[in-house]
Order: structure tokens, then sequence, then C-alpha cells
């Protein structure tokens, strides 16, 4: 963000700086702490949902990977509805933004928010407006490698 | 805040005594359990010689080894700081028994619900509620799972 | 299995570390930092680097967002094995489906259930 610096005006640049120097306050060891204990915390969560798949249920460890995902999921559209999500959020940062509960978050509570413009334009057309990102980036990397890789490997000889 | 905390630490607890009232097993994936192998298939070679081999690998222990009619499976767990390796011990290992024991087919497997389910059948044929043809059949559908993809 | 545990715990923990780090010292959005994690996930795929470390640390590394480019790259490479380059394309959500198919269908249940806060 600091590389559109030339097309600002002195004031705002004074103004930018100003910014900064109440930004550079946020406690940083503090934040990283409490993202590293909640994020570890949740990902504590689905390793045990994980077993709890592989022991009563026919997944292995390479197969318990999408029901736990799917789970956990659902346990952040029940925080996200009874508003815990957000409190959670603002306590740990990317401790809760990072894991897949927080990609869920992100979509059902602009789905929860757009309720009351409708299902098909309200909930279904804001639904991914945070998360959509998140998918595009996504695929088309993975696209991009997966390309590399194939054309690697075939007439490469990788 | 802390009523979050509490209900997450609350639900993981619950997840560990729902598994510790399990009747069978319970422990197989906690605690070294080194299950008696099991030999379906009487002719060839023997279960115990194979066990011997992939226990004498210094990434493995705790080994589960089942012959049965067509396949041997051989569930291991890997020591925790080798398991960014687990893929190729995996490839290692069986290539390693196909070249000792040519005239067998081996189905190799680190993962934790293999061996969970080997220690299972094993308590099973111990308490003996089946025959070999039965064993023999449970023993596909763990291999089944093994070859399962996410 | 109680190694598992603690190490889901640790590398969980420091990947969600990266991205705090990320937003406070990059100063970047959260949207640009799921979306930089998910490039960052897909890219190391394709260094067959993510397996090794969800072998490692299995939920650790499974449930964060990275692993989504992770498992796109999975799909998409599973399916170039045996339709070749087409495979790439048609191949991708075949493993990852479930956290978006789990994130629409919730959403809208959800959306159905609860009431907007504030």
């Amino acid at each position: 963000m600091a590389n559109n610096n030339e097309k600002k005006t002195p004031a705002q640049q004074q103004y930018d700086k100003l910014n900064q120097k109440h930004e550079l306050k946020r406690p940083l060891l503090k934040n990283c702490l409490r993202a590293f204990f909640v994020g570890g915390l949740i990902c504590t969560l689905g390793q045990a949902i994980t077993y709890f798949f592989i022991y009563f249920f026919n997944f292995t460890e390479q197969t318990a990977g999408n029901p736990t995902v799917a789970t956990m999921v659902f346990l952040s559209m029940l925080l996200t509805g009874f508003g815990l999500y957000d409190h959670l959020g603002q306590y740990s940062g990317a401790g809760s933004a990072v894991p897949v509960s927080g990609f869920g978050n992100a979509v059902i509570s602009a789905a929860i928010e757009h309720r009351t413009e409708g299902f098909v334009l309200g909930v279904g057309g804001n639904m991914f407006k945070l998360a959509g990102s998140v998918i595009l980036f996504g695929v088309f990397a993975a696209f991009v490698v997966a390309l590399i890789k194939t054309i690697l490997i075939q007439w490469g000889g990788l | 805040m802390k009523t979050v905390i509490f209900v997450i630490v609350a639900i993981i607890l619950a997840g560990c005594n729902l598994q510790e009232e399990r009747p069978d097993s319970p422990l197989a994936l906690i605690k070294t359990t080194n299950p008696e192998p099991i030999q379906i298939e009487k002719n060839g070679t023997s279960v115990e010689k194979i066990r011997k081999e992939v226990e004498g690998i210094d990434e493995i222990y705790d080994t589960a080894v089942i012959k049965g009619d067509h396949n041997t499976l051989v569930a291991y767990k890997v020591r925790h700081l080798d398991r960014f390796r687990m893929k190729k011990i995996e490839k290692n290992l069986k290539e390693r028994l196909e070249k000792q024991y040519e005239q067998e087919t081996f189905v190799v497997s680190s993962d934790y619900k293999i061996f969970l389910e080997a220690v299972r059948l094993r308590e099973d044929i111990d308490a003996g509620k089946m025959n070999d043809e039965e064993a023999d059949k449970r023993l596909h559908e763990i291999i089944k799972l093994k070859e399962e993809r996410a | 299995m109680l190694g598992m545990f603690f190490w889901a715990f640790v590398i969980g923990g420091l990947i969600c570390v990266i991205g705090q780090l990320m937003m406070d010292v990059g100063k970047l959005t959260p949207g640009h930092t799921l979306s930089a994690m998910v490039v960052a996930g897909a890219v190391l795929a394709g260094f067959d680097l993510y397996e090794p470390l969800i072998d490692f640390a299995g939920a650790g590394a499974t449930i964060p967002i990275m692993s989504f480019g992770n498992s796109l790259v999975a799909g998409a490479m599973q399916e170039a094995e045996k339709h070749g380059i087409v495979g790439v394309l048609t191949g991708m959500f075949e493993v990852t489906s479930a956290g978006i198919s789990a994130a629409i269908v919730f959403g809208f249940i959800g959306a159905a259930v609860f009431k907007p806060k504030g």
C-alpha cells in the first residue's frame, strides 16, 4: 500500500505518517501469541475430530480430512450464528481467521447479514463476497502450479 | 471469551472420554500395542519372520502383520519426527519386503486407521468370533480402505 | 497419537502466527492474507512439500486455509495422471469440495435459521 505514495498530496502523506505511527503501537507480540494459542487450539480440536472419524467411522487418516473440515465449518456456523465467532476474531486475529472455520465464518456471516435482501439476491449474491477472492486465487494458483508440473512431468521427464 | 475457550476445551475432553469408553482396542493408537501377527493362510512365509524384519527398521515401532490368502498386510507406526518422510519409508519398505519374499503380495500402510483395524481384527479372532474365511474377508475390507484416496 | 495433538497445535499455531505477521507487519487485509496463504499452499504442493507437513502435523496442516491450495493441486495432479493435461482443469475440485460445499450448505442453513445481529 505504500507504493502509491507519489499520487498523494502532502497532507495525505502526513496523514499516512501519523496513521503509521499509531498502527505500529499495536502490540505485535501479544497479537502473535493470541493467534498462536487460538489457532493451535482450533487445529487441536480439528485433530480430535479427525480421530473421532477414524475411531467411529470408516475413515483413514487420508480420507478423514474432508469430514473434519465439514464439521469445523458446521461448528463455525453455530458460533457465527450466535455472534461468538466475531468476538473470537477480535481476540485472536489471524488465529481464528486462518483456519478453515474462519473461511466458513466469512461465508456464513455474509449469508446471514444479507438475508433481509432475499435468498437469491441477498444470500446467494453476497455469500462469497469475502471468500470469493480466496477461491479465485486458490483455484487459479492451483491451476498454474498443476499445469506447470504436468507439463514438466509429461515432456520434461521429471 | 473465556466461555468460548471453556467450551472448546470441554469438547476436546468430551472427545477423549468418548474414546476411552470404547471397549475394544481403545488405546491402540496411544500406546505401543505390538499385536501378535495373524496367519490366516498357513502355508508360505511365517508372519513372525516378516514382523521381525519390519521391526528391525529404525523409524518404525509397533507392527501389525496379517497374512491372508492373497495379500499380506503390514501396518506400522512411524516415529513422529520421521513422519515427514512417511511416504518414502512406506515405499522403501514395500520394495524391500517384496524383494525378500517374492511369492507374497504386500500391502504396506502407516495409517493409524489401518493399524487400529488390524488390532480390532486380532481381538475378534482371539475372542473366537470368526473363522478363517470371515477373517480373510475382513482383511480384504481393510485393504480396500487403504486403497481409498482422499 | 498424543504427539499428533502436540504437533497439530504447534504447526497450526505457527501457520496462524505467519498469518498474523502478514496482517500486522505486512499490513495486508484479512482477504489479502488468506488469498496469499492459499496461493502459498498451492506452491508448496507443487514442490511436494505440503503432504509431508500433513503427515507430520495432521490437522495442524489440514485445518489452516493453506491446505485448500494444496488439495486443489492434489486433485488436479491426480486427474492429470489419468487424463493428461485436460485433467488439470477437471480434477481441481475432486478433493477439495468438502470445505466449499460445507460452507455453502451451512451458510444457507445459517442464513435461514439465524437472524442478523446489530
